[in-house]
C-alpha cells in the first residue's frame, strides 16, 4: 500500500488550477477581478488563439509593491482578505489568494509592474513551480500579466479545450459578464490582433449596454421601477416582452457587482414575465441585485457562480414585485422597425412543460394572495423622471457600479446602513421614458380582416389583434372578480359528463376549492367521468362548450410536472378567456373597438395576450416618415 | 320542359324552398332548385341534404313535362323583379333555361337535374295529424330553448313524442327546459317519438299559415310533414335526449303565483345594471311581493317589486334574466305559477295546462 505523502506545494497548486482554472475564460475571470480589485479605471485584454497561446492583461491599477511582489504568486497569499470576520463581508471581486499561484502553476506567466509611487517597475516571471526573483523593469504605473501556453503542464486539460472560437467566445462572454456592472472602467479586447470589443469608461449602464450589444437593444430597455428594503435592492434594465430571446443567454444578473447564476432568481424573472412572453422565450434583462454582503454566502463555489442567500425568500419576493411593478407599469407594445426587425414582433411557440417551479404544494388561499400581489399596482412611490429635480442626490457615478469591486470605504454597504434608495443615476442619465401614450379614444379606429384594429396614436399608429386584447382585457377582469370573491356560476339542469384519467380526476378534486372560486361545480360521476354541475355564467352567456373547455383547462394543467394551484388557476383563467374572448374574424363596430382601445388603457400588461403573444404593434411617425423617404 | 306560372305562386314558393338552399357550397347544384313539371303540377325542390321540400304549384300551364336545375338566388332574383301580376314562361333546352316574361327574358345556365340529390317524398298514411296552428303555438314555446351548441346529448333538436291524442314537445340547452303539449286532430296510430333539428321547426313556423291541417310521419331516420302545397322532410337529430322527467321538480315547498307581463317587465329593469360577466339578478320571495335585484360591479344596483301571491317560507334565488324573460315573452297567459323548493334547486314555471318550464338557478358568489 501507497504510504501517505504530505503533497508538494506545487502539486497542491495544479489541483487548485484544476478546480478554478477550466479553461481560458477562467483566467481571463480570475486575472480581470484583480485587476479591478487593484482599482483600475482601464483594462485591455489581448488574447492570442483563444487564449491557448496568450492571454494578457493590462491595467493601470494601484499596480504591487516591490515588497509585496515575492508573495505575488504564493498561494493563499492576498491582499484581499485580513481575517476570518472579512470572509463574511466580501467586498471584493477575490479573496481566496488562490488565483495567480494556480494559474501560474499550470502557464508560463509573467508579471510586470509598477505602482504609482515608485518609478521602478518590476517584472516576475512564474513557470510550472519555479518563480524568478522580481528583476526591475521599466513599464507603465498599473500591473501587466501575460498567461502563456496555458495548461502546458496539464496535457489531459489541454486536451479537452474547445476550438479557438469556442474559447474565444467563451473569454468574450467572461469579460463581459465583468465589464456590465462596471461601466465606469474602459475595457478593450483584442483577438490575434484584432480589435473585437471596445468599451469606452461611460457613467452609464444603459450606454455600457449599447457598447456591447446593440443601441437598439439598449434603447429599449426599462429602468427597473425602485423599491428597496433594508436588505435587498434591485436595479436595472429590462427589455420588452417582444425582445425576448430563444436562450437564456441574455439574462445578465448581478449579485453585488458580480455576474452569477441562480435558479431562484431566474424563477422570479420567468414569473414576472408569465403571460407576456412566449414560453419558450427568454425575456432579455440585467439585473443589478444588491444585498448585505452578511446576508449572502459567495464562498460556496471556487468561481463563485453560484451563491447562497441567508434570506433567499426574500430576494425572490423583491425580485419578483420589482418586476412586476416595471411590467405592470410600461407600455410594453412592440414598435415595428421595418424591414429589418420584423421576424423579431411575432413571438409564438409551442408551450412547452419544463417548469423550474417549485415543487411545494400551496394552499389555495397563498395561491390566490400570491396571485393578486401585484393587482391593484400600487402608486407609484418613486418614479423615475427626466427632471433633474426629481432624481436622487448625486453620488459619484462609480458608486453604484463600482462601489462593491473598489475598496471597502467605497462600499455603500459597509459600515453605515445602506441608503434606503440608492442611486441608479447612472442607469438613468439618459432615459427616455418607454411610456407611449395609449391610443387616443376619438381618433379613427379602423378594422381590417375583421381581426386587427388600426388606430392612430400621438406618435404614430397601431395595430391591434382583436383577439389577443379582448382575451388579456378579460383575463385581468377575471383576475381583478376573482380577487373579489367568488364567479357568478350557472347550474346545469343536466350535468356535462366529462371523461377523464385517473390523474385528471385526482387533479380536479385537489383544487376543488379553487375551482369553486370560479364558479365551477365538478363530481365524480361514474367510472372515470366526472359530471360538471355548475360553472361561471359568463361562459354560459358565450355559449362555450364545457367538455371541449374542460379538456383543454386539463391539458394545459398536464404540461406542468406538480401544478401549483396557482399555475391551475392561471391555466383555468387563460383559457377561460380565450374562449369568451372576441375571435378573429369577428366584425366590430367602432364604439366596440373603441371600446376595446378605451378599456386597454386601464389594462396591466396589456402588451401581451395571457398567453403571452403580443397584443398590440406600434409603428411610430418616425418610422412611417423614414419608410416613404419624408426624412 | 316548358311551364307558364304566375310570379306571385312562384315568390311564395321561393320564399320557402330558396330558404333552404345553402348561399355557399363547394358542389354548385347544391346551390340550385330543381323544378319537375308533370301533369298540371309544377314541384320544387330544395335540400340542404338534411332539410328538404318539395312545393306543388298546381295554378300553372304544364306545355311540356320535364326536369330543370338552376341556381336558386338567381332564379328568385328574376321572380322577385317581375311583375306580380305576371306570368313568366321557364322552357329548358337542355340545361339551359330560358325564363320570359312581360318585358324581359332570360337564359340561365343551369345544370343536368339528375345530379341532384333525392329529396325525400311522403309516402303512405301519417303517424298523426295537428293544425298547424297548435303546432305552432308548441313551437314558438319551446325552440328558443334548445341548445346553440353542445356535444353530449341531442338537444340542439327538439323531442317530439306523440301519444293517443297529444303531441308534446321538449327542448333544453342544459340549463333550462320547456315543454309544450297540444292536442292532435287525428290521434297516433303508435306512440312516437323523434329529436327534430330547429332548423325544420324555423321551417315550420315561416310556412304556417295557421288554418292548415298538418300530416305527420316519423319514419327511419326522417321526419315527414304535409300540408296539401308542400311537403318538408327533415332528417333526425341522432343520439340520445336526456331523460327530462327526471329533471322536472316534483315536491315544491313553496308556490308563487304571478302576473306574466309585469313580471317579465320587473326582471327587465332588475336587469338593467348587470353585466356581462354577472348576468344574475336575485329574486326574493315574501307572502305577497317578489323582489327582483340585480348589480353590476362597475354599474351600480337595481330593485324592483312585483306584488305576487305567495305560500311557502320566504326564499332568495338567483336566476338568469334571459332565462326568465325567454319563457315570459311566450306564455300567453295572464298569469303563471312559481314553483321553489331550495336556492339551489331547480325552479317549475307553469302557465296553463300545457306549458312547463324548468329553470336552474344561478349562484350569485
Amino acid at each position: 500500500m501507497a504510504r501517505i505523502n504530505q503533497l508538494s506545494k506545487h502539486l497542491v497548486n495544479k489541483i487548485a488550477a484544476g478546480e478554478v482554472i477550466e479553461r481560458p475564460a477562467s483566467v481571463l475571470k480570475e486575472l480581470v477581478e484583480n485587476a479591478l480589485d487593484a482599482g483600475a479605471t482601464r483594462i485591455d485584454v489581448v488574447i492570442e488563439d483563444g487564449g491557448k497561446a496568450l492571454i494578457q492583461i493590462t491595467d493601470n491599477g494601484s499596480g504591487i509593491s516591490h515588497k509585496d511582489l515575492p508573495l505575488a504568486f504564493a498561494p493563499h497569499a492576498t491582499s484581499k482578505l485580513s481575517n476570518e470576520d472579512d470572509l463574511f463581508a466580501i467586498q471584493t471581486m477575490g479573496f481566496r489568494g488562490e488565483a495567480l499561484a494556480s494559474i501560474a502553476s499550470i502557464s508560463h506567466a509573467s508579471l510586470h509592474t509598477r505602482t504609482a509611487e515608485s518609478d521602478e517597475g518590476w517584472e516576475v516571471i512564474a513557470t510550472g513551480d519555479s518563480v524568478s526573483d522580481p528583476a526591475p523593469t521599466a513599464c507603465a504605473p498599473g500591473t501587466t500579466i501575460a498567461i502563456r501556453d496555458l495548461f502546458f503542464n496539464t496535457p489531459a486539460r489541454r486536451k479537452f479545450l474547445k476550438t479557438t472560437n469556442t474559447e474565444f467566445g467563451h473569454l468574450t462572454e467572461q469579460l463581459l459578464r465583468i465589464a456590465l456592472p462596471n461601466p465606469q472602467v474602459a475595457f478593450t479586447l483584442r483577438h490575434n490582433g484584432r480589435l473585437t470589443m471596445g468599451l469606452p469608461a461611460s457613467d452609464s449602464t444603459r450606454q455600457r449596454i449599447s457598447d456591447a450589444f446593440t443601441r437598439d437593444l439598449a434603447e429599449g430597455l426599462i429602468p427597473l421601477v425602485k423599491r428597496s428594503t433594508d436588505t435587498v435592492c434591485v436595479q436595472g434594465l429590462i427589455a420588452t416582452p417582444s425582445a425576448a430571446r430563444g436562450s437564456g443567454k441574455w439574462q445578465y444578473i448581478f449579485l453585488n457587482g458580480r455576474y452569477i447564476r441562480d435558479r431562484m432568481l431566474s424563477h422570479a424573472l420567468r414569473e414576472a414575465y408569465r403571460g407576456l412572453v412566449a414560453p419558450t422565450k427568454y425575456p432579455v434583462c440585467f439585473l443589478f441585485v444588491e444585498v448585505d454582503p452578511a446576508e449572502v454566502d459567495v464562498n460556496v463555489h471556487p468561481t463563485k457562480i453560484e451563491v447562497r442567500f441567508r434570506e433567499s425568500n426574500h430576494v425572490y419576493g423583491e425580485l419578483l414585485a420589482t418586476l412586476r411593478e416595471t411590467l405592470n407599469r410600461s407600455n410594453l407594445a412592440p414598435e415595428v422597425h421595418t424591414p429589418a426587425h420584423g421576424d423579431e414582433i411575432t413571438a409564438t411557440g409551442e408551450p412547452q412543460s419544463a417548469t423550474d417551479a417549485p415543487k411545494e404544494e400551496q394552499s389555495v388561499r397563498q395561491a390566490l394572495a400570491d396571485f393578486f400581489k401585484t393587482a391593484p399596482a400600487p402608486p407609484p412611490r418613486l418614479q423615475f423622471s427626466d427632471s433633474p429635480q426629481q432624481a436622487p442626490a448625486p453620488i459619484p457615478p462609480a458608486e453604484f457600479a463600482g462601489g462593491l469591486s473598489g475598496s471597502r470605504e467605497r462600499s455603500p454597504f459597509a459600515p453605515a446602513p445602506i441608503p434606503p434608495v440608492p442611486s441608479a443615476r447612472d442607469l438613468e442619465r439618459d432615459e427616455h421614458v418607454t411610456l407611449s401614450p395609449p391610443p387616443v379614444i376619438d381618433t379613427p379606429v379602423l378594422q381590417i380582416h375583421n381581426s386587427y384594429i388600426v388606430s392612430q396614436t400621438s406618435d404614430g399608429m397601431t395595430i391591434i389583434d382583436q383577439h389577443a386584447l379582448h382575451e388579456r382585457l378579460l383575463y385581468n377582469e377575471f383576475r381583478r372578480r376573482l380577487a373579489s370573491g367568488r364567479l357568478e356560476s350557472q347550474a346545469m339542469l343536466i350535468p356535462e359528463p366529462v371523461r377523464v384519467s385517473p390523474d385528471e380526476e385526482a387533479l380536479l378534486e385537489e383544487h376543488v376549492e379553487l375551482l369553486t372560486q370560479l364558479g365551477f361545480a365538478i363530481e365524480p360521476f361514474g367510472p372515470s367521468t366526472v359530471a360538471i354541475q355548475k360553472y361561471p355564467s359568463l361562459l354560459a352567456e358565450r355559449n362555450v362548450e364545457m367538455t371541449a373547455f374542460l379538456r383543454e383547462v386539463l391539458d394545459h394543467v398536464a404540461e406542468h410536472d406538480t401544478p401549483t394551484a396557482e399555475q391551475v388557476l392561471e391555466d383555468i383563467l387563460a383559457v377561460m378567456s380565450c374562449k369568451a374572448a372576441v375571435k378573429a374574424g369577428a366584425p366590430l363596430s367602432d364604439d366596440e373597438m373603441r371600446d376595446l382601445l378605451y378599456r386597454a388603457r386601464e389594462c396591466d400588461k396589456a402588451s401581451a395576450c395571457p398567453h403571452g403573444r403580443p397584443t398590440t404593434i406600434q409603428l411610430s411617425l418616425k418610422e412611417l416618415e423614414k419608410n416613404f423617404h419624408r426624412t | 320542359m316548358k311551364v307558364i306560372a304566375q310570379t306571385s305562386a312562384l315568390q311564395e314558393a321561393l320564399a320557402l324552398a330558396g330558404s333552404i338552399v345553402v348561399a355557399r357550397s363547394p358542389k354548385p347544384v347544391l346551390q340550385c332548385i330543381k323544378l319537375v313539371a308533370e301533369g298540371d303540377t309544377l314541384t320544387l325542390m330544395a335540400t340542404d341534404q338534411e332539410v328538404g321540400c318539395r312545393y306543388l304549384l298546381t295554378s300553372v300551364k304544364v306545355e311540356e313535362p320535364g326536369e330543370a336545375l338552376i341556381p336558386a338566388d338567381r332564379l328568385s332574383g328574376i321572380v322577385r323583379e317581375a311583375g306580380s301580376d305576371e306570368a313568366l314562361t321557364i322552357e329548358t333546352d337542355g340545361e339551359t333555361v330560358m325564363v320570359t316574361g312581360a318585358g324581359s327574358r332570360f337564359k340561365l345556365y343551369g345544370y343536368d337535374p339528375a345530379e341532384y340529390p333525392s329529396v325525400g317524398e311522403f309516402s303512405d298514411g301519417a303517424d298523426f295529424e295537428i293544425p298547424s296552428a297548435v303546432l305552432g303555438d308548441m313551437i314558438t314555446k319551446t325552440v328558443f330553448a334548445t341548445a346553440k351548441a353542445h356535444s353530449h346529448y341531442a338537444i340542439s333538436g327538439v323531442l317530439w313524442e306523440a301519444e293517443g291524442t297529444a303531441l308534446q314537445l321538449v327542448a333544453t340547452d342544459g340549463h333550462r327546459l320547456a315543454q309544450a303539449r297540444g292536442s292532435l286532430s287525428a290521434p297516433a296510430t303508435e306512440a312516437k317519438s323523434a329529436i327534430v333539428p330547429a332548423k325544420l321547426m324555423s321551417m315550420l313556423q315561416r310556412s304556417n299559415r295557421g288554418d292548415e291541417r298538418l300530416e305527420i310521419k316519423i319514419a327511419g331516420s326522417q321526419i315527414f310533414v304535409r300540408t296539401m302545397r308542400m311537403t318538408l322532410v327533415s332528417s333526425l337529430v341522432q343520439g340520445n335526449f336526456p331523460k327530462y322527467e327526471d329533471v322536472i321538480p316534483t315536491g315544491s315547498t313553496a308556490t308563487a303565483t304571478i302576473p306574466t307581463t309585469e313580471f317579465q317587465h320587473r326582471v327587465r329593469q332588475a336587469a338593467l345594471l348587470t353585466n356581462e360577466e354577472s348576468r344574475g339578478v336575485q329574486l326574493s320571495f315574501a307572502p305577497g311581493v317578489v323582489k327582483i335585484s340585480g348589480r353590476g360591479p362597475e354599474t351600480g344596483e337595481a330593485e324592483a317589486e312585483c306584488a305576487i301571491g305567495y305560500s311557502g317560507d320566504e326564499m332568495q334565488i338567483g336566476f338568469n334574466p334571459a332565462f326568465v324573460i325567454d319563457a315570459m315573452k311566450v306564455i300567453d297567459t295572464d298569469e303563471i305559477a312559481l314553483d321553489l323548493s331550495a336556492s339551489n334547486k331547480p325552479a317549475l314555471i307553469r302557465s296553463g295546462s300545457d306549458f312547463l318550464y324548468v329553470i336552474m338557478p344561478v349562484d350569485l358568489g
